[in-house]
């Protein structure tokens, strides 16, 4: 009677950061687990995932050992790249290159090359079958969530194809230990039993193990139990290693998985319409471009030792769990979207060096990757990136020296359709409104101001200039303002320059009308501003006596200053606002205090023009270094 | 659209302004170009270097423009200098190359005098035949052919102190001979009354057939 075929698959994993020295720990006890268990069943088959920079960081008396396991042949090693690549958020090169560096370092380490591959989250991309071949990977696994209900009865494995050319596909059952079966031998009975196909059944367990959680119960517990019932009911099950199933029998047929992505790694349910999905949150898509911006210019640099040391970085940042969703990890949490653009601005840092340009540099070009030009400016400490079609606002401000993005405030609200930035609705710098004269802090904050002008997330007209030490970007438009039942024509023009290599943004806005109608509004200018340290207590806002230090809850209207300083003691940046003429300015949250993403700074003014007379105010925030009191762990 | 398909960085490196220009270059395009160089032209910038190495094609206006621009960059006194190499915008440029600085690489830019001229006129030949040499043939080539001229230099010498040598010779024979026929009509004059006399035979008479 032949016997079903079940594969365990240990698959231990992180989502969220951990520093270095704490996750070798959880690495190296890992190791043991499994040498023990792999002792106390020597009958079985095990298979093994584990990411390339996991396993640099085992124990080698522990690697060792897991490779006599190996030689053995109860052991098969699978890989998922360096890293756990995005593949439908990369570029193909950089993620086949995050695979091709784990699969050699595994082959390295253990001796022998890796013979299946793991999408991270199943995060499946059909043109990636070709590199996966060309890679010499024997099959991959995809969640069972993946493959329709027929084929999933059949419980076989199957072919996949793209171009010419193919991978063997097994179907795997996700599991955490928390949600594993009691029953172990009755639930393997129930998974086998309706099965549809006529030849030996498998079944593939894709067991979740969590590394560097060292206070919870031991997710050994269950694939003991589930080794005992195996040996108990030897005559039913055999457990085996995948390679070993190819030679068993042939795939059941073909089948060709769409792109999708699984949001949580046991998601029952993929994701189809992912990239959409992600796009209609912030923040992501400014992530996802500045890496293939690095990427780009990496590849533009040939290859050598230098290089591939950078782009080694880059594949921690490629990591999918920078890229999802969730409370604890992701770009939605605010100290793990620092540590992304930390990551980032080092590596462009580092290639701005290599370059030798001085007295600053400005380029267009459609970083946005949705059509239209940007401008980046960028010298030695800062680079500011405007988008001249959306309001004219800045969406991202390095201050480089910290390897910090001010304006890395997220908002909660989704984007009603995928777009990188949402007008009005993303917190980006230099957002330009025209309210009420008489509108308070607490009316604007609310998002209950009346919108004077059209100047707000419309299209400027823009011109840059560059002389020996300086660069400046013109945004220019003409539009409107409200007064009473009328709308009146009215031109902005804003100046954005860096000076040498000095850390000053300077900032120009001038309105002139062209009627000789007098105008009177308020003019907002609206600067969120990311404080990493204001969650930690770290961070203030203060002009002369005057300040904020509680930024998580406190607000305050300062009335007529031309001086305001923004310190962040944690990551050692202050920062100097300096206007020519005094204004108002507006502090306050944004978010909640228990999930904290951003302080809003407004810079406000009462502007009456009369007749053609122009109205300016010119300002400039100056960046300062000062002592880091919370370095960045070193983590992964 | 077409009109920003083009991606525009523009930066210094020493005295000169570099604009890298990558992606396709339509001719919807050049105005915006020729508004940015003039633009840097007017904040004072005489040294402009356009790198079109990573256009991959080029509109048929689009020299004519960069040639409009520089007239007038060197009309104030500035120099506008290309990089490129590849075939598109190589053939796009191909009418104008002798009217235009244009250079393979950033580093044949860097580099000046002999050397770098050189170096240009090697990759030309190579281009142009497709026969390239090696340095140590090129070095051995090169020390056989100082070797011919200098062995052709040495003896052009020793025949020129050759012929001077002759020369002196041939100088001072010709003295010893017109001395000797001075001297000759002196003793001749001398024994004259005395053969006229008839006391001295003329013994060269008697001796002669």
């Amino acid at each position: 009677m032949k016997r079903n075929v079940v594969v365990l698959l240990l698959h231990p994993y992180k989502n969220a950061l951990v520093p270095v020295a704490r996750l070798k720990a959880a690495v190296d006890r890992f190791a043991e687990s499994l040498l023990k268990l792999t002792n106390d069943f020597p009958g079985l088959r095990w298979n093994l995932l584990l990411a390339g920079y996991l396993l640099e960081r085992m124990d080698s008396i522990l690697l060792s050992k897991i490779r006599e396991v190996q030689k053995r042949d109860a052991l098969e090693w699978l890989c998922c790249g360096y890293t756990e690549p995005f593949l439908g958020f990369s570029p193909l090169s950089l993620s086949e290159e995050n695979v091709r560096t784990g699969a050699d370092l595994l082959t390295s380490l253990t001796g022998a090359p890796p013979a299946g591959y793991a999408p991270p989250f199943s995060n499946w991309e059909p043109s990636f079958v070709p590199v996966l071949d060309g890679l010499g990977f024997r099959y991959a696994i995809l969640s069972e969530a993946l493959f329709p209900a027929s084929l999933r009865s059949i419980r076989s494995f199957w072919a996949t194809e793209h171009l010419g050319a193919t991978v063997n596909l097994f179907p795997v059952h996700s599991m955490h230990p928390y949600a594993a079966p009691q029953h172990v031998e009755a639930w393997l009975e129930t998974s086998l039993a309706g099965g549809t196909g006529t030849g030996v059944k498998l079944l593939c367990i894709d067991y979740l193990i969590p590394l560097a959680e060292a206070d919870q119960p031991d997710p050994f517990d269950w694939l003991r139990r589930a080794a005992q019932a195996i040996e108990k009911n030897a005559i039913v099950y055999q457990s085996v290693r995948f390679d070993e199933c190819l030679a068993m029998s042939p795939p059941a047929g073909l089948h060709y998985p769409q792109p999708s992505l699984l949001i949580s790694r046991s998601d029952e349910r993929p994701a189809r319409e992912f990239l959409d999905y992600l796009h209609t949150y912030d923040q992501i898509g400014i992530m996802q471009r500045r890496m293939m911006e690095i990427d780009e210019a990496l590849s533009s640099r040939g290859s050598s030792r230098h290089i591939s040391e950078l782009r080694k970085r880059l594949f921690f940042v490629q990591d999918i769990n920078r890229f999802l969703p969730a409370r604890t990890h992701g770009f939605l949490n605010a100290a793990d979207r620092a540590w992304t653009f930390d990551r980032l601005i080092g590596l462009d840092t580092q290639l701005h060096h290599d370059e030798k340009t001085s007295g600053g540099q400005i380029r267009i070009a459609d970083f946005l990757k949705n059509g239209s030009k940007c401008a980046v400016m960028a010298n030695g400490p800062l680079k500011v990136y405007i988008d001249h079609r959306n309001g004219g606002h800045v969406f991202e401000l390095d201050f480089r020296s910290r390897n910090i993005n001010v304006c890395a405030v997220a908002s909660p609200e989704r984007h009603e359709i995928p777009r990188i930035t949402m007008p009005g609705k993303t917190r980006t710098a230099f957002t330009d409104h025209l309210i009420g004269e008489d509108t308070l802090m607490e009316t604007f904050a609310a998002g209950h101001a009346l919108e004077l002008g059209d100047f707000c997330g419309a299209p400027f007209d823009y011109t840059v200039k560059k002389t020996a030490s300086s660069v400046r970007c013109v945004l220019v438009r003409t539009g409107s303002v409200s007064q009473g039942d009328k709308s009146f024509p009215l031109t902005m023009e804003k100046v954005f320059g860096l000076v040498g290599d000095a850390a000053i943004l300077s900032f120009v806005y001038k309105f002139s009308s062209h009627s000789l109608v007098s105008h009177s509004f308020r003019f907002a200018v609206s600067l969120p501003l990311f404080l990493p340290g204001a969650p930690l207590g770290e961070a203030h806002v203060s002009h002369g006596r005057v300040g904020l230090s509680d930024l998580l809850a406190g607000r305050t209207a300062l009335e007529g200053l031309t001086r305001l300083i923004v310190g962040d003691h944690a990551r050692g940046m202050h920062l100097v606002l300096v206007t020519q003429k005094p204004v108002d300015v507006w502090c306050y949250p944004l978010g909640p205090a228990d999930d904290y993403q951003g302080t809003a700074l407004v810079i406000s003014s009462r502007v009456t023009i009369e007749g053609t007379a122009p109205w300016s105010l010119i300002g400039r925030l100056e960046f300062k270094r000062t002592g880091v009191k919370v370095k960045l762990p070193d983590a992964c | 659209m077409r009109a920003e398909a083009l991606d525009i960085t523009i930066e210094s490196r020493g005295s000169a302004v570099w604009l890298r220009l990558s992606g396709p270059f339509h001719d919807e395009q050049a105005p915006n170009i020729k508004e940015k160089i003039l633009t840097l032209l007017l904040d004072g910038n005489r040294d402009i270097v356009v790198h079109m190495e990573q256009v991959t094609f080029v509109g048929p206006l689009v020299p004519s423009t960069f040639l409009e621009l520089l007239n007038t960059v060197r009309g104030k006194e500035g120099e506008v200098r290309f990089i490129f190499r590849n075939d598109t915008v190589s053939r796009a440029f191909a009418p104008f190359r002798n009217l235009m600085a244009i250079y393979p690489d950033e580093q044949s830019l860097a580099a000046g005098g002999f050397m770098a001229g050189i170096r240009r006129t090697t990759r030309t030949l190579f281009r142009r035949t497709g026969v390239r040499l090696s340095r140590p043939v090129a070095v051995f080539l090169l020390i056989v052919l100082c070797g011919w001229f200098l062995t052709l230099a040495y003896t052009i010498r020793l025949q020129g102190r050759r012929i001077r040598e002759q020369a002196a010779e041939i100088n001072r024979l010709t003295q010893e001979e017109k001395a000797a026929a001075i001297e000759i009509e002196r003793l001749a004059s001398r024994l004259k009354p005395l053969e006229q006399l008839g006391l001295l035979p003329d013994t060269a008479k008697g001796r002669a057939p």
